[in-house]
């Protein structure tokens, strides 16, 4: 499972890795700290290869610069970016953020835990959907094959 | 957020500010008043002044008639004593019987009495000499052609009337006519006007006569004229008779009398001191009295005026026309200060308004600053807390270890502690920042599904949760109603001593404007001295090792139901359970099962 941890909280990002971590699971983590740093990865990927096919968006909602709505908006306006697979990771239970994020083809919305002990049994979870999930390769990466 | 802006208050007021129907209505109507009291009065006031003017002509006409009345009485005594001495009496006696009529005293106005005798050419010369030789140089004038002679042979008091002695009556028409007319009628008559030759002044006057007969009068024409032997006769200067009257100051009218068309007196001149120019009141009248016809000119004169004012209607129609100014500037003062009420109203309720849009915006501002600081606490918070779990994690082995400082666990786990409160504390803050926030959204509530969640969120089995609702689905807001349950049905289980023995019924019922809910408990009960503050912000009655609470869920409720306009309503005795009611809209839908729709 290769994973883009969209975060800008580092203590988030910590308990994030020590779950995975935990959770036993070899996924290549790529962490952009907001939503225009984690475009910019998507865009350049190909180039120097940091997020490799296929992945799945960690996304959380409240970051500065371009939050997660607005990011998961551009992501879908994008051609070669907008089959891209989005769990919401946030701490927002707000019905509004949650309405929002299924409108734009969240995969999943999940409020952040506040222990590492649930995260990581998060982790295992997505980890056990991803396994029994068929990734597509992108239309980007196809053509290039 | 709040709904509930003083409509009342922006509403403009009712009250009138100028002058109503009613306020003319009532000044017209006393005005009214005011006019027919005046009328009335006017009306009465005339009349009686006409009266009295009436009263007083009649009185001087009857004054009138009543001397002339006397005078004829005191002819008639003359005539009797003529007849009594068969029609001849010697200047000495009718001196005698003149003197005592007294005429001076008891005939005022009367210039003398005497007597005319009727003559023909025979009986002239005796007649001539009996005279003669009583009076010496005794004469008759003037000549003229009547056949018959009527000369003055005596008239007493003889000094002021000396002139008189011997006139022939008979030269001149208008004295000839009425003794004529006295003997053929055998009554007392009156001359036209004449001037009398004793009379300096030559004013007008008259001859008053009564007429004797020899053998006394006969009933017959032919016999009275063929048995005439003369009159008995007054003269009257018109002025004095008048004079002896009633004195002209004491009379409030004033009089003028002619005789055919000539005048023979008259008051009516500007020269009068009691002259009126406009007299109040004028009449003419007819007075027919011994063969003439006098018309009288009663005119009221000045006297009569002063004395007759329309004082009183005037002082009505002055009194009410002032009260009714005072009327009038009363209701004008009142409009006034109405309007001015009325204006200070406006800018008060205008001021209110702009404060209270201020402090709905502080409000929110508040609310929109705890939110925002509520919000941003969270992420230090999850931080503080995944760090300490991390650390615990992380010191797992040393922790488990005998020779490890138990105090780092403790703290470690009170840290936790801490972090989760904070968080309890900002979700609530937030929760209660977003009541009423979106009471559009979502679809409609049903009640049935509504308890099994709650009976699912808070592990309470089926029996622990009764609902009783006639009302299936519930449209408006029911993320709000959610919510409210949530922390009702929560504070149940919360606080309940053996959450196993813990009974709540729920009921819902239709109401004029909406629904009413009710959720009773069989938990320890309030005391009565907390039920208002339990609603406050912050406000638990939880102490000590008992599990903490934040003191934000019946803020939270209370605020969900009063956007909605509703009350919540607490009745709880110590130990007999809680039960909370409250009002919900039922929404322009109502969605109502048939009958009554039962779900335990």
């Amino acid at each position: 499972m290769n994973i883009l941890l969209v975060e800008d909280n580092d203590v988030d990002v910590l308990l994030f890795q020590r779950a995975l971590r935990n959770a036993g699971t070899n996924s290549s983590v790529v962490r952009a700290k907001d939503g225009v740093e984690a475009l910019e990865i998507l865009n350049e990927q190909s180039a120097d290869g940091r997020v490799q096919d296929p992945y799945v968006i960690l996304l959380d909602i409240n970051m500065p610069r371009m939050n997660g709505h607005e990011f998961l908006k551009e992501l879908r306006a994008s051609a070669h970016l907008a089959s891209s697979r989005v769990v919401v990771v946030t701490t927002s239970d707000d019905p509004t953020d949650i309405e929002l994020a299924y409108g734009n083809y969240a995969s999943g919305y999940v409020v952040k835990p506040g222990g590492s002990a649930e995260m990581t049994e998060i982790i295992k979870s997505l980890q056990h959907y991803w396994d029994i999930c068929e990734h597509p390769v992108r239309q980007v990466v196809l053509q290039a094959l | 957020m709040e709904k509930t802006p003083c409509k009342q208050l922006m509403t403009p007021p009712l009250a009138n500010s100028r002058i109503s129907i009613l306020h003319v209505l009532v000044v017209a109507l006393s005005m009214a008043l005011t006019f027919s009291a005046w009328h009335f009065s006017k009306k009465q006031a005339e009349s009686r002044i006409e009266q009295r003017f009436e009263a007083s002509r009649d009185n001087i006409v009857g004054l009138l008639r009543d001397r002339m009345l006397k005078y004829e009485d005191a002819l008639w005594a003359g005539v009797a004593a003529m007849e009594s001495h068969d029609g001849d009496m010697t200047r000495a006696q009718w001196r005698t019987f003149a003197t005592h009529l007294r005429i001076d005293e008891k005939y005022p106005g009367i210039n003398g009495i005497g007597v005319i005798h009727f003559l023909s050419d025979q009986s002239l010369n005796t007649y001539l000499d009996q005279r003669r030789s009583e009076q010496p140089g005794f004469n008759i004038f003037p000549s003229h052609d009547y056949p018959t002679y009527m000369p003055i042979s005596f008239i007493e008091p003889e000094e002021i009337n000396a002139a008189a002695v011997g006139l022939d009556v008979a030269h001149e028409l208008n004295r000839r006519t009425a003794a004529l007319a006295s003997r053929d009628s055998g009554d007392a008559q009156i001359t036209g006007p004449i001037v009398l030759v004793q009379d300096a002044g030559a004013t007008p006057g008259f001859l008053f006569y009564a007429p004797f007969y020899n053998g006394g009068a006969p009933p017959e024409l032919g016999d009275r004229q063929t048995r005439i032997d003369g009159v008995v006769y007054a003269p009257f200067v018109v002025r004095k008779l008048l004079d002896g009257l009633l004195a002209k100051n004491l009379r409030h009218i004033s009089i003028s009398i002619s005789d055919a068309d000539q005048t023979i007196y008259d008051e009516h001149l500007s020269t009068e001191e009691l002259h009126d120019p406009a007299p109040m009141f004028s009449e003419e009248m007819q007075l027919n009295f011994y063969g003439r016809s006098w018309t009288l000119d009663i005119r009221s004169n000045l006297a009569f005026r002063e004395n007759n004012s329309y004082v009183q209607p005037t002082v009505i129609l002055v009194g009410g026309i002032v009260i009714e100014a005072l009327i009038l500037s009363l209701l004008i003062m009142m409009a006034r200060a109405n309007r001015n009420a009325v204006a200070y109203a406006d800018k008060v309720t205008e001021d209110l308004r702009i404060e209270q849009q201020k402090l709905i915006r502080s409000n929110e501002e508040l609310e929109r600053y705890a939110y925002a600081a509520s919000h941003d606490l969270k992420t230090p918070i999850r931080g503080i807390g995944g760090l300490t779990e991390m650390l615990k994690e992380d010191l797992e082995d040393y922790l488990s270890s005998p020779d490890a400082n138990p105090e780092i666990a403790m703290s470690l786990d009170l840290i936790l502690d801490r972090v989760q409160r904070m968080n309890d504390l900002t979700n609530g803050i937030i929760e209660f920042s977003r009541v009423g926030a979106q009471s559009e959204d979502g679809s409609p509530l049903d009640l049935s599904e509504l308890i099994t969640s709650l009976r699912s969120d808070f592990g309470l089995s089926p029996h622990q949760i009764e609902l009783n609702s006639s009302v299936r689905r519930v449209s408006v807001d029911p993320i709000g109603l959610r919510r409210v349950f949530e922390n009702l049905v929560g504070n149940a289980v919360k606080y309940h001593d053996a959450v196993d023995n813990l009974r709540i019924s729920i009921t819902c019922e239709k109401t004029l404007d909406g629904l009413a809910f009710s959720v009773a408990d069989n938990g320890p009960g309030i005391d009565q001295k907390y039920q208002e503050r339990i609603f406050e912000m912050f406000q638990t009655l939880r102490t000590g090792d008992v599990p903490e609470s934040t003191g934000i869920g019946l803020a939270v409720v209370k605020k969900a139901v009063e956007v909605h306009g509703g009350e919540v309503t607490l009745i709880s005795n110590t130990g007999e359970g809680a039960k909370f009611s409250f009002q919900w809209p039922q929404g322009s839908k109502p969605d109502v099962a048939q009958g009554d729709w039962m779900a335990a």
